[in-house]
């Protein structure tokens, strides 16, 4: 069941009415807020909802267990059980097959001739990566200090299965999103038309741009081969569209979606296509993954604490944790290891700028623009290695970039205008936005804006929908 | 007041939605008013209207002066003498989705063309059409633009899909070439006449069509079980299907051949394999085509067959192994679906090929 089908309107029609009718009656509420939750995560696969169950109930005890305990030797005891089950069950269900073909991989190297090891059937969990995660924040909080154990199981089941934001995220951290759940809901008429509104402008981006413009990125990464270098370099500037508008669609309708049941779940895109700097990327992109591996990977690792080299290597290790986190395949590991080069090469030129009497460059439109194309250049880079199966089509694919030619273009309009569509919204927004980040239009002119949506959405939206990529992460 | 202020707000918002949707679908190519004309039950379409396509391939296309959705053709230019062919087929001949001069009979007709005689390949194709609808068409038309060659494109879809009642055969007036109008209801004149103005509104009619028979798919199990519908008839054997459809298609073009005799035209037909079917295993199984069938027919009626579905197949299997597709496109899939540009300049040269060996003399 995804946001973006039939059967979700339908089931959230049926859930908001209900939770309008329950909300501020006790407890009994969060039973159903969790009985729907699971509800929609069965919708995938019943018997994995096991998975949550056991998080949900390891992270509860060992939660309780952690505020009794003033032992920090049986602290650390407890935080291990929890990161052991947690990260355990992720990599079980996750990287067995990895593991697999890469000892399989290497023992080619060294001679044999068939595979030394089967692949084991298994099937991915929607959104493992993202609840693991969400748990882990609120056990190494409790760990840190930083929270108190959440005492209702019910609720803490919700915290962690809230069906919004449970197979494709933004994570949510424990000290945000528990303290909402002893809160009174009020869910004022402005914030329902705000959710409804984001809602749709998540649709929007899923439906009228991703799911139009993936068949352009598809059909270059299926087999680079068979078409032109222009045409590859439509096809990577397709899937740069379609995972920004893809995720961020998810995200949009995910954080409407909770805010009509009133609940806020934080940002987790802004704007990342208009960063000055792979840093400024990470701090706009992903909001809520890139917040989360910095706040307990790299802190935990030490930082920018131990001196420079010590740095690179914390970087270096965030962002390979952070691509295999992605993926089960070398692939994201290189385009973690790409986006770690990327950031050492940041920090690099960001202390020897002002060394070199090149302070003069921040401020200055030119260089800013420049900034912003060589950024989101390089993130396009990374796309090829995130987006190809394996290295072989990655390789074609660069390759054909490399060999573009003018006389090879031509007019492709629908492209054109998916093009132009993002583009135009990347740079007229920020002056839409008002200094509570809420958008500002003149309400008619924003009527008209959504009317319009609606009527594209009508007409030239792509019959039936396809899965988020983030689902498979 | 309040509520009909608030209401008329919401009309004049509406509204301007509307003109600035309009603007924009037009502005950006991305969608046309209607092609059709509104009223008439003729098989030409509107000359000088605009044709867009954007779910496969890109192609914005303008009806020319005839009605045909092909190049600007002058029945009065005497310079060079002129061997005309009507060609009929269904949407791999329309080729909505692929610019006029890159279809496969500009290809051809580009091809054969000289300083001395010019070959003009006039495009009659109609997506969905069948041998039936086909030989329709040319009696409704073929008065109005003299000939010498009817050519028609063959697909398996007319074994199968296009296959209609023997009934729509006899007796069907637009063969003597009399037009067959039926009378048209008001509303869907008023209908006709909006959409063939406003692209939204063509869009708008579209999607409601394609809606309208999801739902028809959908519902239709329910609507059986409720006993509101009857379950779809059995469809004969294969074998059973292709005696029937095989017989079917040689009355077709003995009539076929008839009217062009009458008009004293030449017809001759031609097979183009279908390339959506993936092939299987060794890339040796494919969907079979009764070509060999459809060329026994074709030369029992005395009609030319042309040679095109052996080398076009060859050219399929030999692009499958290599890198450029013949069929599908960059927003959809390549090696699936209808000719690619380059599918159509590969049966183009085919076609050329083997027409030159037919017309090569005046």
């Amino acid at each position: 069941m995804i946001f973006s089908s039939l059967e979700f309107l339908l089931f959230f029609s049926v859930v908001f009415g209900i939770a309008r009718i329950l909300q501020n009656r006790g407890r009994i509420y969060y039973v159903f807020l969790l009985a729907a939750s699971y509800w929609f995560y069965m919708s995938w696969n019943p018997a994995l909802v096991t998975l949550i169950v056991f998080s949900t109930v390891l992270d509860y005890t060992v939660g309780r267990r952690m505020e009794l305990e003033t032992d920090p030797r049986r602290r650390r005891w407890l935080l291990a059980a929890s990161l052991t089950g947690n990260l355990g069950m992720l990599s079980i269900f996750k990287y067995t097959n990895f593991a697999i073909g890469t000892l399989n991989g290497l023992l080619n190297l060294f001679g044999a001739s068939e595979q030394a090891f089967d692949y084991v059937e298994i099937t991915l969990p929607v959104g493992i990566s993202f609840y693991t995660f969400q748990t882990l924040s609120y056990t190494i909080d409790l760990y840190r200090g930083r929270i108190r154990a959440e005492r209702d199981f019910v609720r803490f089941g919700v915290f962690l299965a809230m069906f919004p934001q449970l197979v494709a995220g933004p994570i949510v951290r424990a000290s945000a999103f528990l303290p909402q759940l002893h809160r009174r809901i009020q869910v004022p008429r402005d914030r329902l038309v705000d959710g409804a509104k984001l809602f749709a402008l998540g649709f929007f981006k899923k439906l009228f741009i991703s799911d139009a413009i993936s068949p352009y990125a598809d059909n270059v990464f299926a087999n680079p081969a068979a078409v032109t270098p222009y045409e590859t370099w439509v096809g990577v500037v397709a899937y740069t569209i379609q995972i920004y508008c893809d995720f961020s669609g998810y995200s949009d309708m995910a954080i409407g979606v909770a805010r009509m049941l009133g609940y806020e779940l934080g940002e987790n895109f802004r704007m990342p296509y208009l960063s000055r700097s792979i840093a400024e990327f990470w701090r706009r992109w992903h909001i809520s993954l890139s917040s989360w591996l910095r706040d307990y990977l790299y802190i935990s690792l030490g930082g920018n604490r131990r001196g420079a080299i010590r740095t690179y290597v914390n970087l270096a290790i965030t962002m390979l944790l952070g691509g295999l986190w992605h993926g089960a395949a070398w692939t994201f590991v290189a385009w973690g290891a790409l986006h770690g080069a990327y950031l050492i090469v940041h920090r690099l030129w960001t202390a020897q700028k002002t060394r070199l009497g090149l302070g003069w460059l921040d401020g200055n439109p030119l260089w800013e623009a420049f900034s912003i194309l060589l950024t989101l250049s390089a993130v396009m880079l990374g796309w090829v290695f995130f987006r190809a199966p394996d290295f072989t089509t990655a390789i074609s694919v660069l390759a054909k970039l490399s060999a573009f030619r003018i006389d090879q273009v031509y007019e492709i309009p629908q492209f054109n205008f998916l093009l132009v569509l993002v583009v135009a919204t990347h740079l007229v927004a920020p002056y839409l936005y008002g200094r509570d980040d809420r958008f500002r239009l003149p309400r008619s002119i924003e009527r008209v804006a959504y009317a319009c949506m609606i009527l594209l959405l009508a007409l030239l939206a792509p019959t039936g929908t396809s899965p988020f990529i983030y689902f498979q992460f | 007041m309040r509520p009909l202020r608030i209401l008329a707000a919401a009309a004049l918002e509406i509204f301007v939605a509307l003109l600035l949707l309009e603007a924009g679908l037009r502005l950006f190519g991305l969608a046309a008013p209607d092609i059709r004309t509104p009223g008439a039950n003729t098989s030409l379409y509107r000359p000088g209207a605009t044709l867009v396509r954007i779910t496969e391939g890109y192609a914005r296309k303008r009806i020319n002066s005839h009605g045909l959705l092909d190049r600007e053709y002058s029945l009065d230019d005497g310079t060079v003498p002129v061997t005309r062919i009507l060609l009929f087929g269904d949407s791999y001949t329309a080729a909505n989705h692929v610019l006029a001069d890159q279809v496969f009979d500009n290809v051809a007709e580009d091809l054969l063309s000289s300083a001395e005689r010019r070959v003009e390949i006039w495009n009659l194709g109609r997506p969905g059409a069948g041998t039936l609808d086909q030989l329709a068409l040319y009696g409704e038309i073929s008065d109005r633009f003299p000939h010498s060659v009817v050519l028609v494109q063959f697909t398996n879809g007319d074994l199968d899909d296009n296959w209609t009642s023997e009934s729509r055969l006899e007796g069907n007036t637009l063969i003597s070439g009399r037009s067959q109008r039926k009378p048209v209801g008001s509303i869907t004149r008023i209908r006709q006449e909006i959409t063939s103005r406003s692209a939204v509104a063509n869009t708008a009619v579209r999607r409601l069509a394609m809606l309208r028979s999801y739902l028809e798919k959908k519902a239709l199990p329910w609507r059986i079980r409720l006993g509101v519908a009857d379950p779809p008839a059995q469809s004969p054997d294969a074998a059973n299907r292709l005696t029937e459809g095989l017989a079917h298609q040689e009355r077709i073009l003995a009539h076929f051949r008839n009217e062009a005799s009458r008009r004293g035209a030449r017809l001759m037909l031609f097979h183009i394999p279908g390339l959506s079917d993936e092939l299987e295993g060794d890339g040796s199984e494919r969907t079979p085509e009764h070509h060999h069938e459809i060329r026994a027919i074709s030369e029992q009626q005395g009609v030319t067959y042309l040679d095109v579905f052996d080398p076009v197949l060859a050219a399929d299997r030999r692009a499958r192994g290599g890198d450029r597709h013949l069929n599908g496109f960059l927003n959809t899939t390549l090696g699936v679906g209808h000719l690619s540009v380059h599918g159509h300049q590969v049966v183009g040269r085919i076609l050329a090929e083997e027409l030159r060996k037919e017309i090569a003399s005046p």
